[in-house]
């Protein structure tokens, strides 16, 4: 590709500038600016797409970023990361653990009697998909009425802070091989480029921030018939973890905030994985910052399918984890595609000469052809 | 939110003892345009701070996504704090601050031929950057050829240096310090010892 | 967890539950009570505060491998406060959040609570309202989960639990 330098755009890109601003706040006299906390709050599952697509988990910049790209996204994850460029790195933590969480959503679709039982939480899973055209008109009373209620009417709760983990007890009892101890230091892919074969660190941490719809088509290609994964949720939670880092003086572990974060670990039977093997259970993991049930499903299934890729070669693409780690970004391919709309008029120029040169060169030859016969 | 100003609220910093100050942003920005200068021209003596220069330097170059190595010392505690850089020895370390009347008796990081970067920096604390035996340097950032005086560097120095330094783009980074002024000797340069004193 | 306003009874929160108790109420009542302390000591940064980020790191579930999830807001502040006795106390924070001022101020109190420097008295009031903050926000948690509790049973009696 070349590029070529022009000049003359200056202007019109600064009023470009003056136009996206002036739709954004296009609503006219009854309009009034989208307060941060309303996007945060009223839009919450897509501040949590932005700010796990932005690998920040930083729900008010989330929101932020939201609010001046206009809901666009892949926009917003980009602000993010591009912000997260300008700050130091202070520290990397130490291992936090998902199994402090605290829930507010739990589910098994592979067993009913989970310890410490399922609850279903925040969830539009069991919703009619009608249109709620009573919230077309809402009422800022019956608005703030609702969550109010809620609590007041919170019945009194034995429920502990945290629960244990589906797959630890199915570990507990011998149904899953155990953890094996590993303490490599992981792939950091704001610092490192992928240079393939990569390790498991690096694609989970790629998928963590990948880009929802490019990591569900992906995944939905697998289990729809492109590979072999048949996956059945062992436990899909929602929750908070706790970030605990030690604490300078003590060095005891010290709450710095909690992390709201979404994880899921699929079960899948690997069929005819070799020949004359029997078949095993499996365990594919999604985790991802913020409310993102699809992301953390989809990035369990492709783990699950990667995780084969790695070990036996990929059969099919979602198996093949360069293409589906060089795929999954949402910065990296929507910035692909924008760049198309730059100027490439010489390129483009020399595209043209070529084609003249050749029909010419074509026509020269078919007259010459016609003349001799 | 972010807030720009965030050091402006903490406790303004006493001046003189008080190494923090080597820490403020603005004082860092131009200690780094210093440094900066001090290796664009080779041999050069820059003036730092009024005293631990040594302290500054590393303040302004040294965090915890870097290694150090203080084999002689001659860091207190609150400084090594206040640097936040994991601690390792002299061999594997980014930077490694030494005394310059002692004989380099360690191997210092050199790089490899992918990475030359890695290889380490090394602050030499001297006695004085004006008296002491002759050196002539040459190579990029000295006009035909620049001589320096550095007083109580043990005698060993400049052949370990040399050596370290025979294998470009490998080598190591000098810079060579008393309590106010430092000089950068990056390995581009050629040093030759005129016997003079 | 502590119960809802007992005030008087209430069990301080552990030293590694301050900076979370005191995260949970408004910054600027962390400050001016900081603030008060610059007063009565002399207080010093032994490190400036700083605001970043710090890379999170965790397990997964599947295969126990470690990997990095993202990244978080974090500011750090460490700093030493000079008693009426001539003794130096330290006092130190990390926090999720993008202000060095709030993590020294938390610092501060830090260093004031853990070594029950004169005038401390004056913070346990904040960090039993920081604690019922959080009660509060456990108890909501609690709810979505209470509220939503599945009770299994099975098919075949000829009647349906969840119209009971």
């Amino acid at each position: 590709m070349g590029y070529v330098a022009i000049k003359g755009g200056g202007k019109a890109i600064a009023g470009a500038h003056t136009a996206v601003e002036s739709l954004r706040t296009a609503e006219g006299e009854g309009g009034s600016p989208l307060p941060l906390a309303s996007i945060e709050h009223q839009l919450r599952l897509l501040t949590s797409r932005v700010l796990s697509e932005g690998g920040l988990y930083h729900p008010r910049l989330a929101a932020l970023a939201i609010k001046q790209m206009q809901g666009d996204t892949l926009e917003a994850a980009f602000a993010l990361r591009a912000y997260r460029s300008t700050r130091p790195r202070l520290m990397e933590t130490p291992t936090q653990s998902t199994s402090g969480m605290r829930l507010i959503r739990r589910i098994s679709s592979a067993f009913k009697d989970i310890p410490g039982g399922q609850m279903l939480g925040p969830t539009m899973d069991y919703a009619l998909r009608l249109l709620r055209l009573d919230l077309a008109d809402e009422s800022p009373e019956t608005f703030r009425k609702v969550s109010r209620q809620f609590i007041k009417d919170a019945p009194d709760s034995d429920l502990p802070d945290s629960f244990p983990k589906v797959v630890d007890a199915l570990r507990e009892e011998g149904l899953l091989p155990p953890q094996p101890d590993r303490p490599d230091s992981p792939f950091d892919i704001t610092r490192e480029p992928l240079i393939f074969p990569v390790p498991r660190s690096a694609a989970l941490a790629t998928m963590a921030r990948a880009e929802t719809g490019s990591l569900l088509a992906l995944a939905y290609s697998n289990v729809r018939g492109y590979g072999n994964v048949h996956p059945t949720i062992a436990e899909l939670r929602v929750g908070y973890v706790p970030v605990m880092l030690p604490h300078p003086i003590t060095g005891e572990p010290t709450e710095a905030g909690e992390v709201l974060m979404t994880e899921c670990e699929v079960v899948a039977t690997q069929e005819g994985a070799e020949s004359g093997a029997p078949p095993l259970f499996s365990l594919g993991y999604g985790a991802c910052f913020g409310h993102n049930e699809v992301k953390a499903i989809a990035m369990a299934i492709l783990d699950r399918a990667l995780q084969k890729g790695m070990q036996d070669g990929a059969d099919c693409p979602s198996e093949d984890p360069e293409f589906v780690l060089l795929h999954v970004d949402g910065v990296d391919s929507m910035g692909f595609a924008n760049h198309y709309k730059m100027p490439h008029y010489v390129t483009f120029q020399s595209e043209v000469d070529r084609l003249r040169t050749t029909q010419e060169k074509d026509a020269a030859h078919t007259k010459a052809q016609g003349a001799e016969s | 939110m972010p807030e720009p100003s965030a050091v402006a609220r903490s406790e303004p910093l006493l001046a003189g003892s008080d190494l923090l100050r080597f820490w403020h942003p603005a004082m860092q920005q131009t200690l780094f345009r210093n440094l900066l200068k001090a290796f664009s021209y080779p041999g050069e003596s820059v003036w730092l701070a009024d005293t631990d220069s040594a302290v500054a330097i590393l303040a302004t170059l040294v965090d915890a996504e870097t290694t150090l190595s203080d084999p002689h010392q001659l860091l207190s505690d609150l400084t090594r704090t206040r640097l936040n850089a994991p601690l390792t020895d002299p061999e594997r370390a980014g930077y490694v601050i030494v005394c310059g009347d002692l004989e380099p008796d360690f191997a210092p990081q050199l790089g490899s031929l992918e990475s030359p970067e890695t290889g380490a920096t090394l602050v030499v604390v001297v006695n004085s950057l004006f008296n002491g035996p002759c050196w002539q340097l040459s190579g990029p950032g000295v006009r035909q050829s620049r001589r320096i005086r550095v007083g109580g560097l043990d005698e060993s120095w400049l052949n370990a240096r040399n050596n370290w330094c025979s294998g470009f783009p490998l080598g190591v980074d000098l810079i060579i310090t008393d309590q106010q002024y430092c000089l950068a000797l990056p390995r581009t340069t050629l040093i030759e010892d005129t016997g003079a004193n | 967890m502590v119960g809802p306003e007992t005030a008087g009874q209430q069990v301080l929160a552990p030293r590694h539950q301050w900076p979370r108790c005191l995260l949970a109420l408004d910054a600027r009542e962390v400050r001016a009570t900081a603030e008060q302390f610059e007063q009565a000591f002399r207080i010093e940064d032994v490190q400036l505060p700083q605001s970043g980020l710090g890379l999170m790191k965790i397990r997964d579930g599947a295969l126990g491998e470690l990997y990095f999830p993202g990244e978080i807001p974090l500011a750090t502040a460490r700093v030493r406060i000079l008693a009426a006795d001539k003794t130096w106390y330290d006092g130190a924070a990390q926090v999720m959040d993008d202000r060095a001022s709030l993590a020294r101020a938390i610092a501060v109190l830090d260093g004031v609570l853990a070594n029950q420097l004169p005038g401390y008295g004056t913070v346990i009031p904040l960090l039993h309202k920081g604690q019922n903050r959080l009660a509060a926000q456990a108890k909501e948690r609690k709810a979505l989960l209470e509220t939503t509790r599945v009770n299994f049973s099975t098919l075949g009696h000829y009647e349906e639990d969840d119209h009971a």
